[in-house]
């Protein structure tokens, strides 16, 4: 059991406005083990990103609020640390690649320095012995080091992409948390990060969580996969479980509507209906308004992940084996 | 670089004819016959016309005009004074340390007050530091600053007696006109400090910065602050020109031998070339401290010093153009 | 399977439809915001002062009672009395009505000269761009105190000239808004589509540019009222403009400067006046700014 890295148990995150309550994650159960690259899965919307930012514990508060549950990162509960344990932990052992490369990187220092920001927190080290190692950091993500004076205003977006990872593997971390970094770029631009991260993360042995509502780039670089809709896991497993013998009524909608190279479809097959409304979520099973297997048992229970084969688990009723007798 | 400070020092100049121009014919046009004025009610109409000649009263405007530019430009001269007949310049300059003086000292307290405050303001959203800075900021704003400088000295000096009612020749007779002047702009900052930083804290790389293991402190200075800086420089430019009517006021007020209240009292005689003068003076150093603060803005912001550098050239906006294609579709 | 077009139902009046909810949505938002309607409280207390002024102030304006001079704010005179013995609050009351004409007038004086200006420049670009921005630069190299100095210098006190000084103060940012607002939206498609079907320039500028900066020109409007009274009674402390023995506020300022050790009320409550004023001015216009905002972002 200890094999593994993340542990995170029944987490919940609210987020509060106004008068409603956004339930953006429910409940959400997932493991990781060391090495391993983690895919999650999921449409926009679906608290992908609130779960990566719990995970460092940086659900901005307000309005956000981590309601229950517990995040275990080599051994202790990430939730109940200090703030000196969290900012230590903070780039130096967990990591994260956040999605538009154009924002994420302050405009008015240059891409070197906040490379050596990072160095410098996590090492008793001199300025300059912090841009020599941003420097090397730079030339490892493939940028010359003589850019390091630049601002990054001046570089294109998958370059920028690029210092961002460089930032977050310069101390390197055991667990590195990439939410959807190569949605804003260009398909190439895209393959090239993709096999820059694989490549780290071999050189560095890191444990890696993947989001991404983009199955293709899963079947490239996970080792699982976890598929997330509306705040929960509903199915997590091996890639080839996952993409050969998908079990959730999502998942398989979602691999349905993708567009097929191998078969010849007329159209292709989308998810009837909308995601829920995280601030009003059905009783029961959260897909069954969409649910083309839905009964009405599935409308008044909630059903809970369980390990259907090992290594494979679903969180549907069709597949249950705890299945209550109705009174 | 360079040659952007320079591109910008040549386009004040038409902005400042154009300003002398105005002036000019402002007073030109001001009823009364300049040297019946300095010769007071006793002159006679031979001394009167006298004087218009000698002081080329009775050239065409243009030539009034062209003759007044030259004089300021070659040999620094805005006339003499109505009053005195003294020479206008000079006057003028013996004023100016006293109103740069307080010119530095409010845009001090000013800035530094209004900037920690909507610093601290931003990072306690909603706590009652917040409130009351909103509050503050809200009066600050509202209140005439020739009032201001009214209850301060009531409150200060007639009814505590700590500090001096009038003059400026210790620090101590500094800090009621600075503060008057400064007050209205400090409130004016501090929103615009406070609105910035709330715009910037949001920003993703706040959140990378955090991701880092960044200290909360070093964030809120070092990436926030930095970041919001260009609108709070925008706002400290265009107040200084607030403060410079304020401090005309002030000076009044608080008897400071400064340009202002050489041209209120100037005013009150019809002494119009040393008003033309002070105005002069005054929109000059205004123009100067724009340009200083485009320049500023160069050294904050990376991205706005790369447009300095690479192109002085403006962007020519496109006339609507009426396009022949779509007279050619059905 | 084949698309039907659907008949246009013509019987719908679009644009009346559109502009009630705008208005509805303003007063809505504004409704939310309690400092806003504090401001807006204080601005009608100023109309109705300045309107039922004869029944409010309990003694004339230009009463005076040598005996009386100098007395501190008591039941009889509630903010006091003056050097000549006139009662402070009755000289407010009655005041009130230079600062309403000059903020009102001279606010829509330089509104209607600034959106002329921006519109000419926003719309026909190029030179007339250019000529147009070169005078309002040259507007705003003199700060706007100074510029007011200038011209009731040149044209001589009276309100009439205070007013006129004070606008064109104000006509710049009246000219940048318009004039940034139609250089945003002239690139934009609608426009093409609209000349493109016959639109005359005039309707263009009138039904598609202006509309769009409503917004920000209500917001300056309520903005101008307030700084066109402020700098009135700067002036008129100084010595230009309205004068004593006038009502005016800035003027009972002045006049009273002399008494500050002897009689303080003569000084504090004409400001405390001008203060609240400008207070509730500027709560309504944030107010109008954050409610218009978010509704209407160019």
């Amino acid at each position: 059991m200890d094999e593994n890295i993340l542990s995170i148990r029944d987490l919940s995150v609210h987020f509060i406005k106004d008068k409603s309550v956004v339930k953006a994650v429910n409940h959400l159960s997932l493991d990781l083990k060391a090495g391993e690259t983690l895919g999650l899965v999921g449409e926009t919307g679906a608290g992908k990103t609130t779960t990566a930012l719990s995970i460092m514990n940086l659900v901005p508060n307000p309005p956000g609020k981590i309601v229950g549950g517990e995040i275990i990162f080599e051994g202790t509960d990430v939730l109940k640390r200090s703030k000196l344990e969290l900012r230590k932990m903070r780039g130096r052992e967990v990591s994260m690649i956040f999605q538009d490369p154009m924002t994420s990187l302050n405009p008015v220092m240059t891409v070197g320095d906040q490379i050596a920001e990072v160095v410098r927190l996590h090492n008793q080290c001199s300025k300059a012995d912090a841009a020599v190692q941003a420097q090397k950091m730079l030339e490892l993500v493939g940028i010359n080091a003589e850019r390091y004076g630049d601002y990054p205003h001046q570089f294109s977006g998958g370059m920028k992409q690029r210092v961002v990872i460089a930032i977050a593997l310069a101390c390197s971390p055991k667990l590195l948390i990439a939410d959807e970094p190569t949605t804003a770029l260009d398909v190439t631009i895209q393959a090239q990060v993709l096999e820059l991260m694989n490549d780290l993360k071999t050189k560095f042995n890191t444990s890696m969580i993947l989001i991404t509502h983009d199955l293709g780039v899963v079947a490239q670089v996970c080792d699982k996969v976890a598929i997330m809709y509306a705040g929960e896991i509903v199915e997590t497993g091996d890639l080839d479980a996952i993409y050969d013998n998908a079990k959730h009524p999502y998942t398989i909608g979602l691999f349905g509507s993708i567009p097929d190279l191998d078969n010849d479809t007329e159209r292709l097959s989308p998810i009837a209906g909308l995601m829920p409304d995280p601030t009003a979520l059905p009783d029961g099973c959260s897909f069954s308004p969409r649910c083309p297997h839905c009964t009405q048992y599935c409308k008044d229970h909630d059903p809970a992940l369980e390990e259907i084969d090992p290594g494979h688990s679903v969180k549907c009723w069709l597949y249950s084996q705890q299945r209550e007798v109705e009174e | 670089m360079i040659r952007f400070i320079l591109k910008r020092i040549l386009a004040l100049i038409p902005v400042l004819l154009g300003v002398s121009f105005i002036i000019f014919c402002l007073l030109y046009f001001t009823p009364g016959d300049p040297a019946e004025y300095m010769l007071g009610m006793d002159a006679t109409e031979e001394n009167i016309q006298e004087l218009r000649e000698e002081l080329g009263l009775n050239e065409p405007f243009l030539v009034q005009y062209f003759n007044y530019i030259k004089n300021i430009v070659l040999h620094f001269d805005f006339g003499k004074s109505y009053t005195t007949k003294q020479s206008v310049t000079i006057e003028l300059l013996q004023r100016v340390p006293a109103t740069v003086t307080l010119a530095v000292l409010s845009v001090a307290f000013a800035t530094i007050i209004g900037v920690v405050t909507g610093v601290i303001a931003a990072v306690k959203q909603y706590s009652i530091f917040d409130k009351l800075a909103t509050i503050f900021a809200l009066t600050g704003v509202s209140m005439p600053n020739f009032w201001t400088g009214l209850m301060l000295i009531i409150i200060f000096s007639v009814k505590l007696g700590w500090l001096p009612p009038s003059g400026f020749s210790t620090p101590m007779h500094w800090i009621l006109p600075a503060l008057t002047v400064g007050m209205a702009s400090s409130a004016t900052i501090m929103r615009q400090t406070r609105s910035a930083m709330l715009e910037v804290i949001r920003q993703d790389y706040i959140t990378t910065a955090r991701a880092k293991g960044q200290k909360e402190i070093v964030i809120v200075f070092r990436h926030a602050l930095r970041n919001a800086l260009i609108p709070i420089i925008t706002v400290v430019g265009i107040s200084f020109g607030g403060m410079l009517g304020g401090a005309i006021l002030a000076e009044s007020i608080f008897s400071v031998p400064g340009i202002g209240k050489l041209m209120v009292d100037a005013i009150n005689v019809k002494n119009y070339p040393m008003v033309q003068g002070g105005v002069l003076l005054i929109a000059f150093a205004f123009s100067i401290v724009n340009l200083l603060v485009d320049i500023l803005y160069a050294f904050v912001d990376p991205r706005i010093k790369s447009q300095y550098k690479s192109s002085g050239k403006m962007k020519k906006k496109a006339p609507i153009v009426a396009t022949k294609a779509k007279e050619e579709t059905t | 399977m084949t698309v039907t077009p659907t008949a246009i139902d013509t019987s719908i009046d679009v644009s009346s439809i559109k502009k009630e909810t705008l208005l509805q949505q303003t007063w809505n938002g504004l409704k939310k915001n309690r400092l806003a309607m504090v401001g807006l409280f204080l601005i009608i207390l100023l109309l109705f002062v300045t309107i039922f002024a004869d029944f409010i102030a309990p003694y004339g304006v230009d009463d005076q009672d040598l005996t009386r001079a100098y007395t501190a704010p008591c039941k009889e005179f509630i903010f006091g009395t003056d050097d000549f013995g006139r009662d402070i609050f009755s000289r407010i009351v009655y005041g009130s009505r230079y600062s309403l004409m000059i903020g009102a007038v001279a606010a829509t004086l330089s509104a209607v000269i600034g959106m002329l200006i921006g519109s000419l420049a926003g719309f026909y670009g190029g030179k007339t761009d250019n000529i147009l921005m070169r005078f309002i630069d040259i507007m705003l190299a003199i700060p706007s105190t100074l510029l007011g100095i200038s011209i009731v210098a040149a044209l001589g006190n009276g309100i009439r000239n205070v007013i006129i000084a004070v606008a064109i103060g104000a006509v710049p940012a009246y000219a940048r808004i318009v004039r940034a607002s139609i250089l945003s939206v002239k690139e934009q498609e609608y426009i093409e589509a609209a000349r493109s079907i016959g639109a005359s320039d005039f309707r263009i500028i009138m039904h598609h540019i202006l509309p769009n900066c409503l917004a920000p020109i209500i917001v300056q409007i309520t903005m101008s009222v307030a700084k066109a009274i402020l700098e009135a009674s700067a002036l008129s402390f100084i010595g230009l403009g309205v004068q004593p023995p006038s009502a005016e506020w800035g003027a009972m300022l002045s006049a009273g400067r002399a008494y500050i050790r002897k009689a303080w009320w003569i000084v504090t409550f004409p400001g405390l006046a001008i203060a609240t004023l400008i207070f509730g001015l500027n709560l309504f216009g944030d107010g109008l700014r954050d409610a218009l905002d978010p509704k209407l972002k160019t």
